[in-house]
């Protein structure tokens, strides 16, 4: 038996050996691990972009604020006389029709 | 070739896919784990230690490909990509164990390589310690072109390695694996 002939039938071997424990090549657990930590990763990034959005809003009225607060006066009386209707309104509905329920 | 390893670099279907999972298709996305899941499990787990950890490695590669899919190019290979994801991964998490660690062996044989041993043969237990014995470099070029079914370029992609490295560190690990496992004849 030649050397490559001794080479081969090792590589062979070894190449066994390596199937012995290859994952299955299909694994829903995998699968669905992988989708939840996919998930969680975008929950996270969706989190971050919201938080940042807000700060930034947050930041801009409060730079802003002053200058509009005369212009807004009338649409914050109107939003202080309606807000309690309004509350009510979607607590009505959200008791009334649940979740996914067509109102 | 063996079903589920196919490269797909260049593949229309997976060129497809990887545009739909960049436009945001969870569908697609999954779908191109469940054709690559099989070839960077196996690798992750002759790199990353145990079974547990392997898998838990290839989970956290593929949730930074997703994450970052917008710089892969869709006209390489997608497994060899991933896998170069769950190599840069490995080595950042070996690095900091080794800080810890005065030697290289010292961590090897703090691993419990032998944890899943229930049903299998005495060689398997073997090869993984001899696998363990290797450099990490020779390891990985091992796991993808002897117990993967990679090309030599493809690893050289994954492992970010020029060609001729890749090359030598497959021939010089099969010899290393072989001499380790007791030469040629290593399932004898």
């Amino acid at each position: 038996m030649s050397i490559d002939d001794d080479q081969a039938g090792a590589d062979l071997r070894l190449e066994a050996l390596f199937a012995l424990d290859a994952p299955p090549a299909h694994d829903p657990e995998f699968m669905i691990a992988v989708a939840r930590r996919t998930a969680r990763r975008r929950l996270g990034v969706d989190l971050a972009w919201a938080a940042l959005a807000a700060g930034v809003s947050a930041l801009m009225l409060r730079a802003l604020g002053p200058a509009l607060a005369p212009a807004m006066k009338p649409f914050l009386a109107l939003a202080l006389a309606a807000g309690p209707a309004a509350l009510m309104a979607a607590v009505v509905l959200a008791l009334t029709h649940p979740r996914g329920a067509p109102i | 070739m063996r079903p589920g390893l196919e490269g797909g670099g260049g593949c229309p279907v997976e060129q497809a896919l990887v545009r739909s999972a960049r436009a945001g298709s969870a569908a697609a996305f999954s779908s191109l784990v469940q054709r690559h899941q099989q070839a960077v499990r196996a690798f992750a787990r002759r790199i990353g230690g145990d079974l547990a950890e392997g898998d838990d490695l290839a989970q956290e590669a593929f949730v930074t490909a997703w994450s970052t899919l917008n710089r892969f190019d869709e006209h390489a290979s997608f497994r060899a990509w991933v896998c170069g994801i769950a190599y840069r991964k490995a080595l950042t998490v070996r690095r900091g164990l080794l800080r810890g660690l005065t030697r290289d062996g010292a961590y090897a044989q703090s691993r419990d390589w032998t944890s899943p041993a229930s049903a299998e043969p005495a060689s398997a237990p073997a090869l993984r310690r001899a696998m363990a014995a290797l450099p990490t470099d020779q390891r990985a070029a091992v796991a993808l072109c002897l117990a993967g079914d990679f090309s030599h370029s493809e690893a050289a992609d994954a492992l970010n390695l020029p060609l001729g490295t890749v090359k030598s560190h497959v021939t010089r690990g099969r010899a290393k694996l072989l001499e380790l496992m007791g030469g040629p004849d290593v399932d004898r």
